[in-house]
């Protein structure tokens, strides 16, 4: 008797606890980093405080490693099970909207409030008239450098470089050789990957040159300006000033950490790695203006939330996206990460203004460029690394480099 | 006595060059981070930390991650040593059409790389029939994704096995196995009671490969696995790389601490294992 | 006998037993194995980026890797390169571990679980270690190598020691591993054998040469066939250390095929590079084994 009473409890209690649970519409979300900082505010904050304002809708985030997003969502799409909002860089927009896996945002966004606030940031997302991306945090690739360094060699640690040549005759006193090799180089500069092409693009901007024809028909930086560019850009990793390839990390400490250079162009996250491994040393980095030769430019680019087209709660999702963008979440994520905030109210909060370095980053923003958003991108970026690092270590002149990577780009354009 | 001498030296340069990197990661898990980039490297820290291990346990559960790994390895070493060596006793012993040809596709299937054929196998995984919340047509839920038996799945049979198995099988008399038919055994009971026992070393064995193959699996994990709580080893320790980054000290501490089990289990099973092997015929 | 009456497969008819034995593997490598590599074989004559329908372009991937494409061919260099760099090293330096830790002597389980270690520890962190390593201006390597007056040397970052440096890394992890095998090959030798050697006066060179090398031969073949398929699939290393690079010389086959497939979303043309692949090691095995039972007649 008094067992089939505690079944029917049991089962009448379950039946009330579960009938909510069948309510509720859930958002997955993957979250593109791994740092403990990051999953803890995400975790233990921001989802919490979203869950508690909607009763109805449960976010279930997931962290995966930067490295591994691309074969995860590939495969989660080919196989149908995409999160319903992820996060990945903006050069990401272009190939996962030509794929129609991806949901334009112009509707959500024009009934948004905050939008404004973006700015151009909501911009960095955009493919063919669209858009699809709302940024969390940006980063750039500016000037870094050392003023304990800079005392040493008798150059001015208030005025860093504005343009190429003092660029460079900065670097030729920054320098220490030991025999012919360089134990500390003037200004590191990526000769491969993502850097590579990140910093160089940069250089070519400021040359007046861009990387594709207006149309995106064809490839642009191989005209006279781009050469120019990458005969400079080779011309100071002459084993003097820099080295042909980029300085190595030793373990978590980054290059200028280690003394191993002088100068280097790098986005906020080195920042936070000086913060944690080298805080001694982070009184002495100090970051410098966009440089100016024909125009003043500098490269940057943003992370952010996209919305899968295969979401079945596309207006949960929606919800989600709003809450994670919004000022509170975006400080507490900016701060754990250490980038750059996308909303333009978030310039003075003190968490940026305490830190000179990071004001400078924020003025940069004002000579900011982003790479383009086509569907080849990630292709074309790989085939202009490729052949840069050729140039870099002489295996072609700049001018064949750039006209081999532009016929290779124009085959696939 | 000279010779003793010359291999004691030999061993001892050899486990040096060999154990540096691993001895490195032991002293670099207990360094404050003040210790660990410092040139000329410092051997010794200047104190012992436990903060790395603080803190790699802090960021991830590595307890659960570790049960997750030990119970999906163990779960496939079971399932691998049962049919490797059903196979592998056929191939052996009988004589069958078509048995050559079978057992040689069998073989060249190990040489296609795994990532051209992931998405056909992730599609099948999540199609899989009565699984979760799929209908008999594989349709409506998510299959074996996110599930133990989906982190088991690609694992459940090698070509490697059923070949180290058939190897083993060879070196048993024909003599042995006819005497048991006369005496009115079935063939399975053969297999069963009379081959599988003798099979021990060699099943040994082929369980020491299968687990570390899964243990260090990295690429299917992640591409099926959604839950936090279902993570392997492997995964967890992606939580100490992050895009611009390496957390040094939190990953040397978590790698060891994951480590070291396998490292035991080596360590108290090594004999068995090398006969293990030494029994397999790997002498054709 | 009570085997008899219970066991259903007495009733089977007994050319229906060894199919029986080997179906849950063959259904298993029917759909995780032959589906799959028989949808990717149709695929390598396709472009398909994985997210939208497949469209048929006959042998033109094919065409494609093996006619113009220069980082295709740098590949294949490298992947052979790295396979011979490490295939012997790894052999002779297992069989000598082999060797020394089959003697019977105090303390040699420490040295194997030494020389094993490497073999069980996270690609990954080992990656990490190495990187540190190898580190040009503060890493381990060339500090040591200065004590001497030596170096420093570019390990990762020179196009032409970067392959070479990634085989060493591969070598220290892997060797531990054949080491094993090794030893259980030599244990399987019966001793008698060679104290008719030292009777007959053989110098342990001699011995080696004469009775340890031939015996064990066919434990060497099978290191290389196992060898040759995962060397040749190399990824893991090269994904974490070089990333191909500098200037393609790390790129290798595997590095190759996850680049176009996940980074460039071209199934098509990573299908097609795995199965020139498996030729390649198909071709190379079939050789092997017809070598061997040559040398063996």
């Amino acid at each position: 008797m008094l067992r089939a009473r505690t079944i029917c409890c049991t089962l009448v209690l379950l039946l009330v606890l579960t009938i909510p649970a069948f309510a509720e519409t859930t958002v997955r979300i993957w979250f593109a980093d791994t740092a403990e900082p990051v999953m803890r505010v995400v975790r233990e904050s921001i989802v919490p405080e979203f869950e508690k304002a909607n009763p109805d809708i449960k976010l279930k985030v997931e962290f995966i490693p930067w490295g591994e997003l691309s074969p995860k969502l590939l495969t989660a799409f080919a196989g149908g099970v995409a999160p319903d909002v992820f996060m990945h860089g903006q050069a990401a927009t272009a190939g996962f909207a030509a794929a129609s896996q991806i949901e334009p945002l112009d509707d959500y966004i024009a009934q948004w409030s905050a939008a404004n606030d973006f700015g151009p940031t909501l911009n960095s997302g955009e493919y063919m008239g669209k858009k699809y991306l709302v940024p969390l945090y940006g980063s750039a690739n500016l000037l870094i450098y050392r003023t304990d360094f800079y005392e040493e060699a008798g150059l001015d640690p208030k005025l860093p470089p504005t343009n190429w040549e003092e660029l460079a005759s900065a670097g030729q006193k920054l320098a220490i050789k030991k025999g012919d090799r360089l134990v500390r180089e003037g200004i590191d500069l990526a000769s491969s990957g993502t850097n590579a092409q990140q910093t160089w693009t940069t250089f070519l901007w400021q040359n007046g040159g861009s990387l594709f024809s207006d149309d995106y028909a064809k490839a642009a930086f191989n005209d006279a300006k781009g050469v120019e560019t990458l005969e400079f850009y080779t011309g100071l990793m002459d084993g003097n000033i820099a080295d042909h390839q980029q300085a190595e990390a030793v373990g978590s400490l980054p290059p200028l950490a280690a003394g191993t250079v002088a100068m280097q162009f790098a986005g906020t996250e080195i920042l936070g790695n000086f913060k944690t491994y080298a805080p001694d040393k982070y009184p002495f980095v100090k970051v410098g203006v966009p440089l100016e030769q024909q125009e003043k430019a500098a490269w940057y680019s943003f992370a952010g939330l996209f919305l899968s087209r295969q979401s079945t709660n596309k207006d949960a999702a929606w919800k989600a996206i709003e809450h994670l963008t919004c000022k509170a979440s975006l400080e507490q994520i900016i701060q754990a990460v250490g980038g750059l905030p996308p909303r333009v109210s978030m310039q003075n909060a003190s968490f940026i203004q305490e830190d000179g370095n990071l004001v400078m980053f924020l003025k940069g923003m004002e000579a900011a460029r982003f790479n383009p958003n086509i569907p080849q991108w990630t292709k074309v970026r790989d085939i202009l690394a490729r052949h840069i690092e050729r140039a870099a270590f002489g295996v072609s002149t700049p001018e064949e480099a750039l006209s081999e990577a532009a016929a290779e780009v124009n085959r696939i354009l | 006595m000279p010779r003793k001498i010359l291999i004691y030296t030999l061993l001892v340069c050899l486990a040096v060059l060999m154990g540096t990197p691993l001895a490195w990661m032991v002293l670099s898990s207990v360094k404050p981070n003040s210790d660990l980039f410092s040139y000329p490297p410092v051997w010794l820290p200047s104190r012992i930390t436990l903060e790395h291990y603080q803190h790699a346990f802090r960021a991830a559960p590595f307890a659960r991650y570790f049960a997750n790994s030990t119970l999906i390895s163990t779960a496939t070493v079971i399932v691998n040593c049962l049919f490797c060596s059903l196979a592998g006793y056929a191939f052996a012993k009988y004589e069958f059409r078509g048995r050559d040809l079978l057992f040689y596709a069998l073989i060249s299937t190990m040489m296609i790389p795994f990532h051209v054929i992931l998405i056909p196998v992730f599609i099948i995984a999540k199609r899989f029939p009565l699984t979760g919340g799929n209908n008999i047509f594989g349709a409506g839920g998510i299959g074996l994704l996110d599930s133990y038996p989906g982190l088991m799945l690609i694992h459940l049979m090698n070509a490697f096995g059923v070949f180290l198995m058939r190897q083993f099988f060879f070196s048993i008399p024909d003599d042995l196995l006819d005497s048991a038919r006369i005496d009115g055994a079935s063939e399975f009971g053969i297999y069963w009671k009379i081959v599988m026992p003798l099979a021990k070393p060699a099943l040994g064995t082929l369980a020491i490969f299968t687990f570390t193959g899964v243990w260090d699996d990295f690429l299917w994990p992640l591409v099926i696995i959604t839950s936090e709580d279902m993570r392997t080893v492997q995964l967890g320790l992606q939580v100490f790389q992050s895009q611009y980054s390496i957390q040094w000290g939190p990953l040397m501490a978590a790698t060891f601490a994951v480590t070291l089990p396998l490292i035991l289990v080596f360590v108290m099973g090594q004999r068995h294992f090398v006969e293990g092997i030494a029994t397999s015929g790997m002498k054709n | 006998m009570s085997v008899r009456s219970t066991d259903p497969y007495r009733r089977l008819n007994p050319t229906a037993i060894p199919y029986l034995f080997i179906l849950p593997v063959i259904l298993f490598t029917v759909f995780f194995k032959f589906i799959p590599i028989g949808v990717s074989l149709l695929l390598s004559f396709t472009e398909y980026d994985m997210l939208s329908s497949p469209r048929w372009v006959g042998i033109a991937n094919y065409a494609y890797l093996l006619s113009d494409n220069d980082l295709f061919w740098t590949s294949l260099k490298n992947t052979a390169q790295y396979s011979l760099e490490v295939l012997p090293a790894n052999i002779a330096i297992s069989l000598l571990l082999a060797i020394l830790v089959n003697q019977e002597l105090k303390g040699v389980a420490f040295f194997r679980t030494v020389f094993y270690l490497p073999v069980v520890t996270s690609i990954i962190a080992v990656s990490m270690i190495w990187m540190w390593i190898y580190n040009y201006q503060v890493g381990l390597l060339n500090s040591i190598l200065g004590l001497f007056g030596l170096g420093p040397f570019d390990w990762l970052r020179n196009p032409k020691l970067a392959l070479h440096s990634l085989a060493i890394m591969r070598v220290w992890k892997g060797v531990g591993w054949n080491m094993v095998i090794y030893l259980a090959g030599l244990q399987g030798i019966p001793r008698y054998i060679y104290e008719a050697a030292t009777i007959d006066g053989a110098s342990a060179w001699t011995q080696f040469r004469r009775l340890t090398w031939p015996l064990l031969r066919p434990v060497t073949y099978y290191i290389i066939v196992m060898g040759l398929i995962s060397t040749f699939q190399s990824f893991g290393e090269i994904y974490a250390m070089t990333q191909g690079g500098p200037l393609d010389s790390t790129t290798t086959l595997g590095y190759l095929v996850y680049q176009q497939a996940f980074q460039y979303w071209e199934m098509g043309k990573a299908s097609a590079t795995a199965f020139i692949l498996f030729g390649v090691i198909f071709a190379l095995s079939i050789a092997q084994n017809k070598f061997v039972s040559a040398e063996m007649n």
